[in-house]
């Protein structure tokens, strides 16, 4: 099995038009405070490594960076995060900061029973929490609409404490795209984690995507 | 068909017990005593070292039986079950159900593909290898190797019962017939070599005697053919299923979180869902749920009135019926008032409605009348504490006249001790599933509810 690099994921994102945030690939300091200047701060900023498959646990994301001096930290950081962790250093990935609750959204496929689409709450936080509800696809619209219900942190779609409601359809529709990429595109695992949910859209903050 | 296949070993004329043995302590002994008492058809033993047994002429081989055979039951060691089904090829049976163990679950899988590839060459259909085998009360069928003092048979009914473990079979069974569950047809079909869950689900999905088809279910082969069978029989009714293997650890090479997450438990729980199966935690449940479906008819919606005679299981109650997704009925306000003309003043007319501790049959007779009338009561959660002084056994009568309505459901909550114990199985008999507890009785009101909801949408 084989991770995607960053280019064929972002061909893929583009193909059922799933929604990046604004980002770009930068293997030099300069490179990388170009693409921040014209994104706009505030960024963040992650490492790109053939070698590191999750980037959160090795240490290789860097929020909050806020000016040209955070930058060139986080630069450097993650070149040292790269050598500690015996991984090659490509470069930099430099992502607009988007604001909003972090969902998952994936697909593998099962031995019994083929391809299954999986949605949950919590982001990063999901293998911790567990809060995830299930289908074996193809999937209607009525279906995934049934998996927002199912799980625990619905009320958080439903827009808790001041937060705006979250768009359900965009979050609907993300769930049926995984589904056909599932069936369509002989990928065997794949996580949109997190996806980063608010009152405009559905952000592919991370995608990994798995093929044989 | 495949479901086809399935028929033919609950509708034969005549079966050969191939291993049938004179010693008492064999279970090819017991399969042909059970066979022979219960069994409308002819029945032959096949021991080549026996003249005859229980007063019945023994053949060597199935092919000196004289007559024609349908089906084959076959309890000889596994390393002979290949020559066994070779003769019942050249006799032209046309099911096998093999008990003997030890093919594929022994890691035997060369042994396993040879008798299958025998019983394809011969269209043999086969139920097992390692199992417990078949039982039918309609037909009499009762190949099952567990003698019947030890495990008692239920009656004719409409539950049906599939089991890839006999050991959970055998029990459900001994226990449904103690309490008194009326059934259709029991099949452990262990290995699955040839009919496998969704043939049998698809048999019983047409068989007119089941109302209700329980199921074990421990894996399948093929998952995608169990949900398109399942989603069929599940618009005619109800399948509860009990899958165990929950803890596995095949998630364990994952590299994606949703791999990690998506556990092979989670993926059976999402296709039993999406085929409108029903998925009861433990055998208890499994039964709790069938007894309900069998004798009960759907509920409309999921407004539940709750009768009681004592406060606390009023309390109780609510919170079950809340808990689990159901609504409280709200009483329309005229035939409140008509009831809380016939009951005493200090009765609580609302919902839950409290007939009190002095309660009598009548107070019952005119709150289930109540209940049978008032639209906007979807299904009844009736609790009878039978150890108060006015409450009398006439009580099984009125909520039996209620449930032979078949408007709306009604289940039972009776908790205590031998007196009630004899009203329950009344009830019981009389289609009227009851629990000890108000959090089980509102489990199974939010199943079926919950199921009456798929067959609405499907």
């Amino acid at each position: 099995m084989k991770s995607l690099g960053l280019d064929a994921t972002e061909r893929l994102a583009k193909k059922y038009r799933l929604t990046l945030p604004r980002q770009e690939f930068a293997k030099s300091l300069k490179q990388a405070l170009d693409a921040a200047q014209s994104i706009g701060y505030p960024v963040v900023v992650k490492l790109v490594s053939p070698d590191i498959l999750h980037k959160t646990e090795a240490k290789g994301v860097i929020t909050g960076v806020d000016d040209d001096a955070d930058l060139e930290r986080a630069f450097y950081a993650l070149q040292k995060t790269a050598k500690s962790n015996r991984a090659a250093f490509s470069g930099v990935l430099v992502q607009e900061k988007v604001g909003g609750v972090e969902m998952i959204v994936g697909g593998k496929i099962d031995r019994q029973f083929g391809p299954v689409v999986l949605f949950g709450t919590g982001g990063i936080l999901v293998e911790m929490i567990s809060d995830i509800s299930m289908r074996v696809i193809p999937i209607t619209k009525h279906d995934a609409e049934g998996m927002l219900s199912e799980v625990k942190g619905r009320k958080i779609i439903e827009g808790v404490r001041g937060m705006k409601p979250i768009d359900k359809d965009i979050l609907v529709d993300l769930i049926l795209k995984v589904g056909r990429i599932m069936e369509r595109e002989k990928v065997v695992e794949m996580d949109l984690n997190p996806v980063i949910c608010n009152e405009k859209g559905c952000y592919c903050v991370d995608m990994r995507v798995m093929k044989e | 068909m495949k479901s086809d296949k399935v028929m033919l070993f609950f509708s034969p004329k005549a079966v050969a017990v191939i291993g049938a043995n004179k010693e008492s302590n064999k279970i090819g002994h017991v399969i042909f005593r059970n066979m022979l008492e219960s069994f409308k058809g002819d029945v032959f033993p096949v021991n080549p070292s026996a003249a005859e047994i229980l007063g019945k002429k023994s053949y060597k081989t199935v092919n000196e039986i004289p007559h024609k055979v349908d089906v084959a039951v076959i309890v000889v060691p596994a390393s002979a079950v290949p020559k066994v089904m070779e003769q019942c090829g050249r006799k032209k049976v046309k099911g096998c159900v093999i008990i003997s163990s030890g093919f594929a679950e022994t890691g035997n899988d060369k042994l396993e593909r040879r008798v299958a590839e025998i019983a394809r060459e011969h269209k043999i259909s086969v139920i097992g290898p390692n199992c417990l085998g078949v039982f039918d009360p309609y037909s009499g069928i009762d190949a099952l190797f567990l003698s019947k003092y030890k495990m008692a048979r239920p009656e004719k009914g409409n539950i049906s019962f599939i089991t890839q473990s006999g050991a959970v079979g055998a029990s459900v069974l001994d226990w449904m017939a103690y309490e008194g569950l009326g059934f259709s047809k029991f099949i452990s079909y262990g290995n699955a070599m040839d009919i496998g869950d969704a043939d049998m689900l698809e048999f019983l999905g047409n068989d007119q005697n089941t109302k209700v088809i329980v199921m074990y279910l421990e894996g399948t082969k093929d998952g995608r053919k169990l949900m398109e069978v399942a989603r069929h029989v599940s618009r005619k009714k109800p399948i509860i299923v009990m899958k165990s293997g929950r803890t596995c650890e095949g998630t364990r090479a994952a590299k994606s979180h949703t791999a990690s997450l998506a556990g092979e438990d989670l993926v059976y729980d999402a296709a039993f869902r999406q085929s409108g199966m029903i998925r009861a935690d433990t055998i208890v449940d499994a039964i709790n749920y069938a007894k309900a479906f069998v004798g009960q008819v759907l509920p409309k919606g999921n407004r539940i009135l709750v009768i009681t005679n004592g406060g606390g299981f009023g309390v109780m109650a609510t919170d079950a019926i809340i808990g689990n997704g159901l609504c409280m009925a709200e009483l329309n306000k005229n035939n409140g008032l008509e009831l809380a003309s016939k009951l005493p003043p200090y009765a609580a007319v609302r919902n839950p409605l409290d007939l009190v501790g002095d309660a009598d049959t009548r107070r019952y007779k005119h709150a289930l009348d109540y209940a049978a009338k008032d639209r906007s009561v979807d299904a009844v959660l009736c609790m009878i504490l039978l150890q108060t002084v006015n409450l009398d056994a006439d009580v099984v009568e009125v909520i039996t006249e209620f449930s032979n309505l078949n408007a709306k459901p009604i289940v039972v909550c009776a908790l205590g001790g031998d007196y009630t114990k004899v009203n329950t199985r009344t009830l019981e008999r009389a289609g009227i599933p009851c629990y000890k507890d108000p959090s089980t009785a509102a489990r199974t009101l939010a199943v079926m509810s919950n199921y009456a909801g798929f067959r609405q949408k499907n």
